[in-house]
């Protein structure tokens, strides 16, 4: 278990100009933190518009650390309506910039979020969402000066 | 404000709505006045609360289905039409009577209202943008009248009584002489004291200024604002509704006839107009009961054109020739391009904004700037043309200004959600030929359930697949042409109706008519003196037949050919037309013989109208090729008798009458007394048969 807001070491593979690579975080064991398929989608999609990916990562960088601002706040206070309305936001504009694992994270605290009964999973798993997200913003920001 | 009006307005006894109106002008005095109160003080007064619900559910409605509340008319109407509307009814209700002995409250307020009905129809044909606020603004547009009568009772019930027939412009000089303000003053300026819209009491000023000394509407001021036209239009059409409906009545009858002009300023033919004139009787119908006051409808638009058509009153209404391809409503509309329009192919699933199709306009509303980014980023990419909304209100606020066709929205957003969003713009009327997409990373079946209630086309899910999005779009494209081109199918299978009931009409009307010289026929003259003959006998009036025959028309058409034969027999229906009495019918029955019949004459008028005829056609030559002569008429008159049994027995009289002047040389009248009119020893042959 990551905890929240320590720092990751990550490591970038594939040498296509760092962009298009898997990116594998040690924290998490192994994992791929950001799939290179969706990152290759938002440059095409960019087309003739260099500036569209960049655009799209730091939207979602300044928007994510709102949410999970929001749902630490949300699970340090108890509060799962808070942490609910973050995860289901997080869930799917994680997607979009490829934080896949981050993106399932999401949809399972959220999944818990709806429970009755959450116990103690709904914590944990929150707490690995923060530390994930932390992950991803150092991984799209290393993705941000390679470009 | 006018100091006329402000002496009157001191008086304390102008016209004044009722407390809910009243209530309801205080509320809504204020930009940001809360829409529930209003709902609230509507509902105060049951009545009202049946009328706005029932306008609303009169107006075009773009088939939305009927609103069942004054919350939902109010939402379907706006808070501005309501306002007018409620104000307009609480008039009505209060101001019934009044002590002015000449002036008649119910029959104002049934003019009023029957205006009121035709601008309201009228509004809805030429897509006025607010028929409801028109309707109001027609209801009062001679409100000051009205005020007149109720501050001035005596004095002003004097000026009605001796200014009866007087047209508004007149009256309105009395009134400003007497009181030193008219009445198109005083219902401006009530009507900004009540804080009606400024485009209403323009209306007020603008009416006096428009109205020409016979007060009739007829003058072109260049391009007057379009709710003048539809309240000038809807008044005309009430005069001629409230009129007397006798063709004979040649005011009326002029009224009627300058229903073209209305048609012309409005922009559609004369028949059409009439169709919608007839239209308008039973939604008239259905108002003076609801308001419970009298309404005078009197008969059939198109019938009656139809019969003054016959009588060769109408010419200036129809159109020498039938075109199909005509302005209605601003649209052209050719026949049977409808099914055209419905067998072109739809568009394919990968084709978007079809070639020489204007891209179709979305709305994306969602609150993640990112997302937001990427959808609009997604569809900009396949050239549509995208709107974006960060939040619920901000797109309520888009959508109802912009009228996309599409909107793709969030669900879950602060303030409003998606779903809500979807709600409030499925209950507007723009909003109700929206394009519904909600974008949900949820999707149980119970939230889609959910969706479809609130009005959602479809759904896509969220993390958004490009591919699927598009398809969905693609999807509602289609959707939205379909609708539109059974829209557009529907407005010319109703189109084609109207034109099917013309078409039946001028068939009929021509099957009457003689194609030579455009009179009724020989069929129409028979019927017609079978009509007039059992008339006679129930209402006692005399009836007098005159044949006309041309003399020596066959040594025309033997010595100059048919073709000069056939322009004689033109002008000489010409000038039997030209000079036949309003009241008379003429005809031709065939060959070279033509017959008049006149209700109410007596032998000695019959003989002097025939004699009349007899010299115009002789002081007039024809010329037509080698052919420049006068030619001359031989008239045998008769006039109906105890004796007589049936019509037949008329028009034999009259044919042996027409015997005998041609017996005695021809070019003379004679009648079926036996001695030749007064002035035929006057009259001298000029040919020989």
């Amino acid at each position: 278990m990551t905890p929240i807001g320590k720092p990751m070491t990550m490591s970038i593979s594939g040498d296509s100009g760092g962009l298009s690579a898997h990116i594998h975080s040690p924290g998490n064991g192994g994992g791929v933190i950001l799939d290179a398929n969706a990152i290759d989608v938002l440059k095409e999609l960019g087309g003739d518009d260099v500036e569209f990916l960049t655009e799209i990562i730091e939207l979602f960088l300044a928007e994510g650390l709102m949410r999970v601002s929001e749902m630490h706040a949300g699970l340090e206070g108890l509060e799962t309506g808070r942490v609910l309305q973050a995860a289901h936001a997080l869930k799917s504009s994680s997607a979009h910039v490829g934080a896949v694992e981050f993106s399932r994270c999401c949809a399972e605290l959220e999944s818990l979020c709806r429970l009755e009964d959450q116990g103690e999973d709904l914590v944990l798993t929150g707490r690995r969402a923060v530390a994930m997200y932390s992950e991803v913003q150092t991984a799209l920001k290393a993705l941000l000066a390679l470009s | 404000m006018h100091p006329q009006f402000n002496e009157l307005r001191l008086t304390g006894s102008l016209p004044s709505p009722s407390a809910a109106g009243m209530r309801i002008l205080t509320l809504t005095s204020k930009d940001d006045f809360a829409y529930d109160e209003l709902i609230k003080t509507v509902l105060a007064d049951p009545a009202l609360s049946g009328r706005i619900i029932k306008i609303a559910n009169s107006a075009y409605r773009d088939g939305l289905p009927p609103v069942h509340t004054v919350a939902q008319a109010t939402m379907r109407l706006g808070a501005r039409a309501v306002r007018s509307v409620a104000l307009g009814f609480s008039l009505i209700a209060d101001n019934r009577r009044g002590t002015a002995k000449d002036f008649d409250f119910q029959t104002y307020w049934s003019n009023s209202l029957a205006t009121a009905v035709a601008v309201h129809m009228l509004a809805q044909v030429t897509r006025f943008p607010d028929p409801a606020s028109a309707f109001t603004c027609a209801l009062l547009c001679d409100v000051g009248k009205l005020a007149l009568a109720c501050v001035h009772p005596e004095r002003y019930s004097d000026i009605i009584s001796a200014n009866r027939d007087a047209p508004d412009l007149a009256l309105a000089k009395v009134e400003a002489r007497e009181f030193g303000i008219d009445h198109f003053e005083v219902t401006s300026e009530l009507m900004a004291h009540w804080g009606l819209p400024g485009e209403f009491q323009e209306v007020a000023l603008l009416r006096a200024m428009d109205l020409d000394s016979s007060g009739d509407d007829v003058s072109d001021m260049g391009g007057p604002p379009e709710l003048l036209d539809l309240v000038r239009s809807g008044r005309q059409i009430a005069r001629v509704m409230n009129g007397s409906w006798e063709i004979e009545d040649a005011r009326w009858r002029g009224l009627f006839l300058s229903l073209q002009h209305v048609g012309e300023e409005l922009g559609m033919d004369a028949d059409a107009l009439l169709s919608i004139c007839d239209a308008i009787v039973p939604s008239l119908e259905d108002w003076g009961q609801i308001i419970d006051l009298p309404v005078h409808t009197g008969g059939s638009f198109q019938d009656t054109a139809a019969e003054m058509e016959r009588r060769g009153m109408r010419s200036a209404l129809i159109s020498t020739t039938f075109e199909i391809g005509v302005d209605f409503a601003g649209e052209t509309y050719e026949p049977n391009h409808f099914q055209e329009d419905l067998d072109r192919p739809l568009l394919p699933l990968d084709s978007f904004s079809g070639e020489g199709q204007a891209p179709s306009r979305i709305l994306v509303v969602e609150d993640d700037p990112q997302m937001l980014r990427l959808l609009a980023h997604h569809l900009k990419r396949k050239n549509f043309d995208v709107l974006t909304a960060s939040s619920s209100s901000e797109g309520l606020s888009l959508a109802l200004e912009h009228s996309p066709q599409i909107v793709i929205t969030d669900w879950m957003m602060p303030e409003m959600s998606g779903i809500d969003l979807c709600r409030t713009l499925r209950r507007s009327q723009a909003g109700a030929r929206m394009y519904l997409i909600i974008v949900t990373a949820c999707g149980n079946d119970e939230q889609v359930v959910e969706a479809f209630d609130a009005g959602v086309d479809d759904f896509v899910g969220k993390p958004f697949n490009p591919r699927i999005l598009l398809a969905r779009v693609g999807a509602a494209e289609r959707a939205i042409q379909l609708r539109e081109r059974a829209e557009a199918a529907e407005r010319a299978r109703l189109r084609q109706v109207t034109e099917l009931g013309i078409m039946t009409r001028k068939l009929r009307a021509a099957a009457l008519t003689d194609a030579l010289t455009h009179l009724p026929n020989r069929r129409y003259a028979m019927k017609r003196i079978k009509q007039e003959w059992e008339g006679m006998h129930r209402n006692g009036r005399g009836l007098a037949v005159t044949i006309v025959d041309i003399d020596a028309f066959k040594r025309v058409n033997d010595q100059f050919g048919h073709d000069t034969g056939d322009a004689v027999l033109r002008s000489v229906a010409l000038h039997l037309q030209a000079h036949t009495r309003g009241s008379d019918v003429l005809c031709r029955l065939g060959g070279e013989e033509f017959i008049v019949l006149s209700v109410g004459g007596t032998p000695a008028t019959a003989v002097l109208a025939a004699e009349r005829l007899r010299a115009a056609v002789e002081a007039k030559a024809v010329q037509h090729g080698d052919f420049h002569e006068a030619v001359t008429v031989s008239l045998g008159v008769a006039t109906a008798t105890p004796e007589m049994e049936t019509f037949d027995d008329l028009i034999k009289a009259a044919d042996e009458a027409l015997y005998k002047a041609k017996e005695n040389g021809r070019n003379r009248v004679c009648s079926a007394a036996g001695a030749a009119g007064p002035s035929s020893a006057s009259q001298s042959d000029r040919h020989s048969a």
